[in-house]
């Protein structure tokens, strides 16, 4: 295909654009979404570095979690927040992997 | 690296301008290549010089060895690593070794646990049509993958209970379970893909000349898998390796392991940086060696991969 591409005259960058990136739209998008949810699930290195500090600034939504579990002990509403957590999770990826999915048919 | 040479190669039939641009096109995706590697080792040389560093030249920010600061085993030491303590005996060395062997029995068996369960069910998923209710192939593998966005703080505290229930709290088998149980989605999506790329043809020849489903699948199939098993295996190995949400909250004493370690090296003084870097070396190597002995294979099964 790149050499099709190169017979009718499209430059490198002209045949990466066309041809190469929507064929590779697929697997990067994949690789994508598989990063998004590995960062969401980000904890150890908030709770070793920052500790979440100054003042949950820079806490993320799991080290905040085990930090109300192990700072404060207080088990209900970890419970809780963890619960409500894995629900915006699961919202938030059903609707991006609808949106990349339209958004993949329709580029490619 | 290929590509450049294979597209620099054909016929010159440019002129002197359009040779000069190619030229520096080269050199500016050269450097943008070389600041990127540096930019990604940077961290690991850095971590492996605090390991010689003495407590000044950490919090001065001094950089090169010898020109910046005179190194020394100071971290090596503290661990019983260095060469004039290693042949002493050291509470902190076998500490250490005990720690090691907690991360590298957790996570190859866990990794090897994964692998046979994970290529089965991929094998299954790959070759058979499955109705679980309304739930096709397809379905099933994505409830596999969707495994996979569990949070670990959600399943942190049932873990914690039904560990304690169990008496799994604190032992290896437990971590081994628990790291099997969340590296194996991406086994099984890597081995699938694998198997797909496999012809069925192959396994229908097998079945022609006698073999059982077991048969075909351990003779023929498995051995033509090996790149994604491979594959699958480094970096279920990784990542349970670099594993620490778990192994902190469910060990405490006999089965703790190396990340938990590091994160554990402060001292009353503050932290300890040079043992922590040693630590983090000593951590890092492993993996490196492994990596450096099975590229061949990696790249390897790329190469076969692309070819078709």
């Amino acid at each position: 295909m790149l050499e099709a591409a190169k017979v009718d005259g499209a430059s490198a960058w002209q045949s990466f654009w066309h041809v190469t990136f929507p064929l590779m739209l697929p697997v990067s998008v994949t690789v994508l979404i598989i990063r998004i949810i590995f960062k969401l699930k980000l904890a150890d290195i908030v709770i070793n570095v920052t500790a979440g500090g100054p003042s949950g600034a820079t806490d993320t939504v799991s080290s905040f979690i085990y930090r109300v579990y192990r700072d404060r002990s207080n088990v209900g509403y970890g419970t809780g927040l963890a619960m409500f957590y894995l629900v915006m999770i699961i919202v938030f990826l059903t609707v991006l992997l609808r949106l990349s999915h339209r958004w993949t048919q329709k580029v490619a | 690296m290929a590509f450049f040479t294979s597209a620099s190669q054909p016929v010159r039939r440019h002129h002197a301008g359009s040779r000069a641009t190619r030229v520096l096109s080269r050199v500016l995706i050269y450097s943008a290549l070389l600041f990127w590697a540096f930019v990604c080792l940077f961290p690991i040389y850095w971590t492996v010089t605090t390991s010689f560093k003495s407590a000044l030249d950490v919090t001065q920010g001094h950089l090169i060895p010898w020109l910046d600061f005179q190194p020394d085993w100071k971290g090596w030491r503290s661990l019983g690593l260095s060469p004039d303590s290693i042949l002493g005996t050291s509470t902190a060395r076998a500490e250490f070794v005990s720690r090691f062997g907690n991360s590298i029995i957790t996570s190859v068996g866990a990794s090897v646990l994964a692998l046979v369960l994970g290529s089965l069910a991929a094998y299954g998923l790959s070759r058979f049509r499955y109705k679980f209710g309304w739930m096709r192939n397809d379905d099933i593998l994505f409830f596999f993958m969707s495994q996979l966005i569990l949070p670990p703080v959600v399943l942190a505290l049932p873990f914690l209970v039904l560990y304690k229930a169990l008496s799994l709290l604190d032992t290896r088998f437990g971590l081994i379970l628990l790291y099997t149980l969340t590296v194996l989605p991406i086994v099984i999506w890597i081995m699938r893909d694998q198997f797909n790329a496999i012809p069925v043809e192959l396994d229908e020849a097998a079945f022609v000349d006698g073999l059982s489903v077991w048969g075909a699948f351990l003779r023929i199939i498995l051995p033509l898998a090996v790149p994604g098993i491979v594959a699958a295996f480094i970096l279920s190995l990784v990542l349970c390796w670099n594993e620490y949400f778990f192994a902190a909250l469910l060990t405490s004493t006999d089965a703790k392991t190396l990340p938990v370690m590091v994160a554990s090296q402060t001292g009353s003084q503050g932290i300890n940086w040079w043992s922590m870097a040693a630590l983090s070396t000593a951590a890092i190597a492993p993996l490196v060696i492994v990596g450096i002995f099975l590229e061949r294979y990696i790249v390897s099964g790329l190469t076969t991969g692309a070819g078709k």
